[in-house]
Order: structure tokens, then C-alpha cells, then sequence
């Protein structure tokens, strides 16, 4: 049996100690009371021996006495002296009765006659009278036992004397039940005399004992001389005292005492001590079942808290008031708890709360996108995601520091925060500048809609250490179930969806599975557009640029259309995104500045004098080698520098500034002339744009298309401009859907422009016939 | 025990027969008593007695003191008849009695002299006691001769007798058999020395 709780095995341990020590005591106690009482046993029977000898002697004694009284009786001596036997019979019948003896004889030393008083021959007598007399004559008197008639008597001779020895006085007791009770209240001993005589069994003279028990002692002390008997069921201490041994007669007195009697006034102790022992026991049973109880309980309780501890649960208390070491175990396991709860919910707070702007962070935002995933597949319902990055945020870091940068991020997340159905919706920032919106129960038009909203809501410029600074955003939306099932991938796909908005710079974008690379449909997207790039299925488009004064013809803009084979003609914003997330927007680059120096060199050919305006991407930018492509390039098409102009976006140079403008200087040495795109929508500051070797710049066809009805728009453009010229750079406006606003551009003085008014874009081989036509147009 | 304890009277017929027959007729008897060990005897009582029944001379007297309640002395021979007087020379009472059949009497508690003494007119051993002390003891041999002595603390015996034929008798009051007699015939012609052994029982001596 196996004890595996504290409880039971403290307690059968001790259990089993405190009996073992009580067994073994009672053992001790038992073996000690039994050895003691056959101790005792054994001392009253030696006692009583000494008694009964004792009694015996006085017996012998206060016979020798009556005798010696009788014997110096003076008329008893004078009757002895006149030989008057009758006087002698009388006189000793006499004296016996004064002293209770049962016999008293007289013998003559004159004439040998015996006279005897009792129930004796005198064939019996004669012989031990002789005897005793002659033991008498040594010692001046004697003392003897004899069997008369198989009866014992106690004999004592005294001579008389006048003043010679003139006869004996004989005087006997019988030893007899009176002698045997005698003794035994004087002792407290069962006294049996046995005798024998002329080799006759032994039989019973006189005893205390039951006839039965007589008999049955008589049986066992004829054959052996055992100190202790057993006598119907009772043991008995014996002890033997042999009285008279002489010849074949003998005769003993057998001194007894009950062990089980002696053992009795023990045996109430022991039966005490047994209902002590059993009643400690059982009191102990209950101290230790209450003892271990208490021990174990809160250990079992801490137990218990410890194993809810690890389902996580801490709303346990713990509050002991016991002062012993329990106690404090159980204090100190408390404010271990409390500890481990406030360490957890710190934990937690960095785990799943964004410590700046006290936005729910990626992982809690992930977790949250779980659940509502969940619900909403439960539910039959739509869901959004938004994921939200701030555009130039680097700049933004860097030209007003990390304080308020990180104060940005705060006013975006409060802004954020109270644009939000606060009931449902989710908002948390995924790290940096990058913010995300959990929107439960809303279709992909509500999404777009929200998008919108928020993009409004984030147009008024945000205050920051008393300056306001216009922030804007890309948001990428994705949407359960159009667009994936699972968090991680709904967000990654949202996340997508965003970089394309930024790279577009279009505000929201709706997640599309191209714009997934690793997904299958875009793995084959890509070698698809490896095979357009390698088989002329991508085609140069111009948008002529006129001098705004003249109306002249002065440059195109180079754009990509992708004539797919079974999709039909693609728009770059279709693919160009996926280009520049997959690399192959390198390569498409090549292929456009390649077209493009084929096209002008044809073109020149013609005589047409327009320059080629090439887009080049961020990572156009940061290529290193870009220079000596683009070198190596003119030198196989045979063009002279200058056919082919170069177009930088101000986001593109701001991933890495420092790069861009180094490779912009190398091309600018090399004479490429350099425009910054979609001026106006960037954070480049004058300074850094000072410094570029840009000879244009392109005010964005955001500012340009509202100016009409817009005047901040107007000033704008107007100031661009002006900031333009002061900076020596010719300007360029995108956008001119009117003659109005070319006018308008115009009378600004604004240099060049473009725009669906002038020409959309067109196949670069439609260039000279529009160009024709566009003469004739201005020549009319 | 010295002769002087005689009566004076009994003396001078001793000495009226001495002077009366000459040295030629008269013996002296001379009996040494030991016990059968050879140890001599005194107190031994040796008296001869003659074949020829001749007429007694008349007894002589004695006297049995009693002091510091004893007997003095022991052992007395006296002739047949001869009268005992018991002077009690101590102050306590003394009650002297004999059970012996040679004569049985009692003088009950008296002090000094009594008046009248005991006439011992019978041959044989008389044992005196005092019903009052019973350690004192005494004994005296009634014979039925003048010839009769004690043996002295050397066991030696004297007595003078006239030639003619006699029985010599021994006793000692410790003798084994305390009713025995030494007896032997004696034709005494001339001084004549006899040893005598008896058989002692030792415990029965009376030291004093």
C-alpha cells in the first residue's frame, strides 16, 4: 500500500510509531508484571516458609513451655515420686487442655512406664518417645514431628527434674487444618501437608485448598517437585518445606500462592494501561490527522493555485494569516503570483500594446484579425483590413527628429483612433510608420469607402511642436473572404496592397492577387513578363510636352504599355507595381531606355527633334551601374547625348537620398538631363532639391487639374513655378485637360506641359504622324 | 572432702578403736577412682562394708549448708541414721525436698537452721533439690558402715578398717548408670592400695 499524499504518510508514520512505542511498552510492562508477580510470588512463598517455620518454632515453643510449667510442678513431681499414675494421668490431661495440646504423654525414668494422655497406642508411641527422650538426654530437651494413627503432630520432650531427671514430659500438636489456616491468614498462602509413611503414597494431612485442588496436588507433587503447578487452570508458586524426614516417613508442608492472584491487582493496571494506550492512540490518531491536516492543506492549496497559476488564472487569493512557515510559504507563493501577474500583464502590454501610441500592436492586431476572422467566417460576414504607411515619414524623422516624429505617430494613431466605429473596429500599429485597421462586417465598397474617409481625415495637417505638418498616406486594403482566409495572409496581402498605393502614390488600393509575386498566379505573372520584355510584347507610348508659350513640341514623355497576348493592352499601373516588387522593373527600365534610343534615333532620322523622357525607378536610382547602362547604351543605338532625358520621381530619390543624388550627378556629368516628377506630393526639402542637378521640374497633375476652380491650387502651381525659375529650373505641368488652364499655366509662366488636352499617349511609331498634325494644327 | 566434716564424736570411736587394736589389726584402704580414661575422680563415695554382721557404732551427724544457693558441699556419705541438718546461710528462703526413695522429705521455705534435722535412716543415694532453685543440687549416700571416705580432688580415698573380710563399694553421683555400684570383696590383712575405673557420664558433673 502506497501512502502518496503528505497527509497519510505523516500520519501513518507516526501512527505506526506512536503504537509500535505503546506495543512495546505494553510488552515491557507485560513481561515486567508477569516477571515481577512470580517475583513477589516467589517472596511471599519464601516469606510464608519463614512464617510457617516461625509458627512452627512457637508452636514447638509454647508446647516446650506448657511442658516445662507441668514438669516443674511440684505436687506433679511428688506424684511422679510416689509412682501414683493416676495423679500423673490426670495432672497431664489436665495441663494438655490448659495448653491446647492434642497430645501429652509422661514415661518414667525410674520405671519406664508411659502414661499418655490422647488418642495414641502405645505401641505407636513408645517407639518415637524413646527416640525423642534420647534426643532430649544430649540437649536437656527436644523437639520432633511423628505420624500417629496418619496423623501429624508437632512433639516436644521435657524431663522433669527433681532436681535429677526423673521422667518426660511429652507434649504434642496435631498439625491439622487449624495449623494449615493459622498460616494462611497469617501468610495468605494455601497450605497442603502431605506425608508418607512405611512407603505408603503420599496423602493429604490437612490443607487450604479445595478437595479437588488437594487432589490434583497430591497427584503432581508425588512424582516431581516443580515449583510451579498448574491446578485447574490457575498457576501456583509452590514451595516445598520438608518437616519430618526420617526413615520412610516423611511429611511436607506445600506453601502456595496463585500467580493468576498475584497477577490480578497487575492485570487491572495492565487493562488500565491498555484503555490508556488504545484511548492515546486514538487521541493521538486525531492530533496527527488534524496536525498533518493542517500541514498538508495548504500545501495542497498551494498546489491547487499553482496548477490554476499554469492554466494562467491569477485571480486567486492568497492571503494567509497563519504566522508559521506555511504561512509565509504561502504569503511568499502569493506575491510570487501577484509578481508573475503584473510581470504577465507587462509582458502582455509589450507583447501585444504598442508602448508609444498605445495602439494594440502587430501580434495583438494578428490575434484580434483571429478572432474576428472566426466570427466573421461563423457569421457569413465580409471584414477588412487596412494597412496604412505614412509617405516620407523618413523625411519627416529626419528633418524634425525622433521626438516629433514619435509625436506624429501619436497624433496619426489618435487621429486614426477617433475616425474608427469605436465599437468594432481595430486599430494598431504594426511597427514604424505603419498603422493598420481591422474593419468586422464590411464589404469591399465600405472598405474603400473607409480608405477614402481616412485619407480625408488625415488631410488637414497634424500640430507638432507648434508646426503643422500635412502628412498623407498609402492604404492598402484586403478583404476576407475576396482576397484570403487566414490573418497572416489577409494582412500581408493588405500590406501588399498599401506598397502599391504608395508606389503609385494613389491614396487606397484594393488588394489584387497580382500584386503578389509568390503567389502562383504571379509567379507565372512574372515569367509572363519576362517573356513580354524578351517578346516585343511591350510597347513605348509617348505623351508629346509643348512649350506652353509656343505651343512647340519640345519633348515626350516615355510610357509602357504591355500588349498582352490575352489580357489585351495592359496599363503600367496593372504591372509596374509587381515590376518593381519582383526586380524585373530593372529590366523593363532597360527595355524602355533601349526602345526609347531606337525611337529617337529613328526619329532624328526624320529630323524629328524630341527628346525621350525616361521614368526611372527607386531602384533605377540606387543602381550603381545605372550610368554606364545608360552610356553604353547610346553608344550601341548611336544616339548623341541629350536624345533621351531622365525622369525622377521625388519619392523614388527619398529611400536613399544620398545614393540617388550620386548617381544623378554621374548622369547629369555625363549631360542627361534630369526632371523631378510629380513635384509637390514629396517631402524633399529646397535644400536637398537645391543641391540636385536637375535642370526641370514637374508640378503634379493633382495641382494642376483643380486649378480652375481651386485657388490654393492655383498658388501652388503659381508658387512652384516661381520657386522653379528662382532655382534656374525650367517647369513643367502635368495634367492640362483645357486650353484654360494652359492659358492660365501660361500666363503664370509656366515653361512646358502636358495633358489629355494636348494628346493622350500614343504609340511612339503614331509620334510623327500626331507631330505632323499637331504642326499643321499650330501652323493653322 | 576433708575428714573434719566428722562428727567429733565419731572421730574419737575411730580413734578409741585405733588406740584399742594395735597397728597389727587395723588396715589402711587406700582406693584411687578415675573414670575410663584414666582422669581421677573426686567425690567419688567408697565405703566397705564387712561380711560379719557386727552391731553399727551410732551415726554420726552432718550438715548440708546451703550458700549462695548451693549445695555445700556436693556429695555427703553418712552412715545409716545419721541426722542432716540444712543451715541456710543465704537470705533468700530455700525449699530443700528429696524424691529419693532412700528418703523423702521436704523442708518448706525456711530461713537459718531448722530446728529439727533429717534423720537419714535408709541405706541408699538421696538427690536434695530446692523446689525453688532448681540448678542447686546435692547429693548424699546413706550407707550401712563407719567405713566410708570421699576421694579428694586427686580421686584418692582413705579409709582405715580392722583386718577382717569387706566389700569395697564405689559411687559416683555422673556415673553413666547413676544407679550402679562398684562392688568388690576384700579380705584386708595389711594396708592395701585399689584402683577403681567407673564409667563417667561426663555432662552429668556438676562444676563448681
Amino acid at each position: 500500500m502506497q501512502f502518496k499524499s503528505l497527509q497519510s504518510r505523516m500520519a501513518v508514520i507516526f501512527l505506526t510509531l506512536i503504537l509500535a512505542i505503546q506495543v512495546a511498552g505494553f510488552l515491557a510492562i507485560k513481561y515486567s508484571i508477569n516477571k515481577n508477580s512470580r517475583a513477589a510470588v516467589n517472596e511471599q512463598l519464601e516469606i510464608g516458609e519463614r512464617v510457617f517455620l516461625n509458627l512452627l518454632k512457637q508452636n514447638g515453643d509454647s508446647l516446650g513451655q506448657g511442658a516445662k510449667i507441668l514438669a516443674s510442678d511440684y505436687g506433679f513431681r511428688q506424684a511422679i515420686a510416689s509412682v501414683d499414675y493416676e495423679t500423673i494421668l490426670s495432672a497431664l490431661s489436665n495441663h494438655q487442655s490448659r495448653i491446647g495440646a492434642d497430645i501429652a504423654m509422661f514415661e518414667s525414668s525410674a520405671t519406664g512406664n508411659l502414661t499418655i494422655s490422647g488418642k495414641v497406642s502405645h505401641l505407636e508411641a513408645a517407639p518415637i518417645v524413646d527416640k525423642l527422650i534420647q534426643d532430649g538426654q544430649k540437649n536437656g530437651g527436644a523437639q520432633s514431628y511423628a505420624i500417629f494413627n496418619h496423623q501429624p503432630y508437632q512433639l516436644v520432650a521435657v524431663p522433669v527434674k527433681a532436681p535429677l531427671t526423673i521422667g518426660w514430659i511429652i507434649m504434642g500438636f496435631q498439625i491439622d487444618d487449624t495449623l494449615a489456616q493459622n498460616l494462611h491468614k497469617l501468610s495468605n498462602l494455601d497450605v497442603t501437608f502431605i506425608s508418607r509413611s512405611n512407603g505408603s503414597d503420599w496423602q493429604s494431612m490437612a490443607s487450604t485448598l479445595s478437595m479437588t485442588l488437594t487432589e490434583k496436588l497430591l497427584d503432581k507433587a508425588s512424582t516431581s517437585r516443580l515449583t510451579e503447578l498448574s491446578m485447574g487452570n490457575t498457576d501456583y508458586g509452590t514451595r516445598y518445606v520438608p518437616i519430618m524426614e526420617h526413615g520412610d516417613e516423611s511429611l511436607v508442608a506445600i506453601l502456595q500462592r496463585s500467580i493468576d492472584e498475584a497477577t490480578a491487582p497487575y492485570l487491572v493496571l495492565q487493562r488500565n494501561l491498555l484503555l490508556l494506550t488504545l484511548l492515546g492512540a486514538v487521541v493521538f490518531a486525531c492530533v496527527i490527522f488534524y496536525v498533518s491536516k493542517r500541514i498538508s492543506q495548504p500545501i495542497t492549496e498551494l498546489a491547487d493555485t499553482a496548477r490554476k497559476l499554469e492554466e494562467g488564472n491569477f485571480a486567486i487569493p492568497l492571503s494567509s494569516t497563519r504566522e508559521d512557515e506555511l504561512g509565509k510559504l504561502s504569503r511568499a507563493f502569493g506575491s510570487m503570483v501577484d509578481a508573475i501577474a503584473s510581470r504577465e500583464q507587462s509582458i502582455t502590454r509589450l507583447a501585444y500594446w504598442d508602448e508609444l501610441t498605445g495602439l494594440p500592436n502587430r501580434a495583438s492586431f494578428l490575434r484580434e484579425l483571429g478572432i474576428a476572422l472566426q466570427q466573421a467566417l461563423d457569421q457569413r460576414e465580409h471584414l477588412a483590413v487596412l494597412v496604412m504607411n505614412l509617405n516620407h515619414f523618413k523625411q519627416i524623422n529626419k528633418v524634425l527628429g525622433h521626438e516629433a516624429a514619435d509625436d506624429l505617430l501619436k497624433g496619426v494613431a489618435q487621429r486614426l483612433q477617433s475616425s474608427i466605429r469605436q465599437e468594432s473596429d481595430l486599430v494598431a500599429r504594426l511597427g514604424g510608420d505603419e498603422f493598420a485597421l481591422l474593419l468586422p462586417r464590411t464589404s469591399i465598397d465600405n472598405a474603400t469607402h473607409v480608405a477614402n474617409m481616412l485619407l480625408k481625415k488625415l488631410e488637414s495637417p497634424i500640430r507638432i511642436a507648434d508646426q503643422a505638418v500635412d502628412i498623407s498616406m498609402g492604404i492598402g486594403i484586403a478583404c476576407y473572404p475576396d482576397h484570403a482566409y487566414s490573418q497572416e495572409k489577409l494582412l500581408g496581402n493588405a500590406e501588399m496592397a498599401m506598397h502599391v498605393a504608395k508606389a503609385k502614390q494613389s491614396g487606397a488600393v484594393l488588394f489584387d492577387p497580382a500584386f503578389d509575386i509568390s503567389s502562383q498566379g504571379n509567379l507565372s505573372l512574372a515569367s509572363e513578363l519576362r517573356q513580354a520584355i524578351a517578346g516585343h510584347e511591350l510597347a513605348l507610348y509617348v505623351q508629346p510636352k509643348i512649350d506652353l508659350q509656343t505651343g512647340n513640341i519640345s519633348a515626350v514623355e516615355a510610357l509602357i504599355r504591355w500588349r498582352h497576348p490575352q489580357k489585351g493592352l495592359m496599363f503600367p499601373d496593372q504591372f509596374i507595381p509587381f515590376a518593381e516588387q519582383s526586380g524585373l522593373i530593372s529590366l523593363i527600365s532597360q527595355w524602355v531606355l533601349a526602345e526609347a534610343a531606337r525611337v529617337e534615333v529613328a526619329w532624328r532620322r526624320l529630323a524629328i527633334d524630341a527628346p525621350i523622357a525616361v521614368n526611372l525607378s527607386t531602384r533605377d536610382l540606387i543602381d550603381q551601374n545605372l550610368p554606364n547602362k545608360i552610356l553604353s547604351l547610346h553608344q550601341d543605338a548611336g544616339l548623341v547625348l541629350g536624345g533621351i532625358t531622365l525622369e525622377i520621381t521625388e519619392s523614388s530619390m527619398m529611400d536613399d537620398p544620398q545614393r540617388a543624388q550620386q548617381t544623378l550627378e554621374r548622369l547629369s556629368d555625363m549631360g542627361l538631363q534630369l526632371s523631378i516628377d510629380d513635384f509637390g506630393t514629396g517631402y524633399s526639402s529646397l535644400a536637398y532639391l537645391k543641391r540636385l542637378p536637375v535642370s526641370e521640374l514637374k508640378i503634379d497633375k493633382s495641382f494642376v487639374l483643380k486649378m480652375e476652380e481651386d485657388e490654393s491650387d492655383r498658388k501652388i502651381v503659381r508658387s512652384t513655378i516661381d520657386l522653379g525659375h528662382n532655382l534656374n529650373l525650367k517647369v513643367v505641368a502635368e495634367g492640362i485637360e483645357s486650353r484654360a488652364v494652359w492659358d492660365l499655366l501660361a500666363s503664370m509662366g509656366c515653361d512646358y506641359g502636358q495633358g489629355y488636352h494636348i494628346s493622350k499617349p500614343m504609340p511612339a511609331a503614331d509620334f510623327p504622324a500626331w507631330l505632323q498634325h499637331w504642326q499643321a494644327q499650330a501652323a493653322a | 572432702m576433708s575428714p573434719s566434716l566428722l562428727h567429733p564424736a565419731c572421730r574419737l570411736i575411730l580413734l578409741a578403736t585405733l588406740l584399742v587394736s594395735c597397728r597389727t589389726w587395723a588396715a589402711e584402704l587406700t582406693v584411687s577412682v578415675t573414670d575410663s580414661a584414666g582422669t581421677p575422680l573426686p567425690d567419688a563415695v567408697v565405703w566397705a562394708e564387712s561380711t560379719s554382721k557386727m552391731p553399727l557404732p551410732p551415726p554420726n551427724t552432718a550438715a548440708i549448708e546451703q550458700k549462695n544457693r548451693q549445695f555445700l558441699p556436693l556429695v555427703s556419705v553418712v552412715q545409716t541414721g545419721a541426722s542432716v541438718s540444712f543451715p541456710n546461710r543465704d537470705k533468700v528462703k530455700h525449699h530443700v525436698y528429696s524424691f529419693s526413695p532412700a528418703k523423702t522429705f521436704e523442708l518448706k521455705l525456711y530461713s537459718g537452721v531448722p530446728s529439727t534435722p533429717v534423720i537419714f535412716d535408709k541405706a541408699g543415694t538421696v538427690v536434695l533439690g530446692c523446689n525453688i532453685h532448681d540448678q542447686m543440687l546435692a547429693f548424699i549416700r546413706v550407707v550401712d558402715t563407719p567405713y566410708f571416705a570421699l576421694s579428694d580432688s586427686s580421686g584418692k580415698a582413705t579409709i582405715i578398717v580392722p583386718n577382717g573380710a569387706y566389700t569395697l563399694y564405689v559411687w559416683h553421683y555422673a556415673q553413666s548408670n547413676e544407679n550402679a555400684l562398684f562392688e568388690k570383696p576384700l579380705a584386708v590383712k595389711a594396708d592395701e592400695q585399689t584402683a577403681v575405673k567407673l564409667d563417667i557420664n561426663s555432662s552429668a558433673l556438676q562444676k563448681r
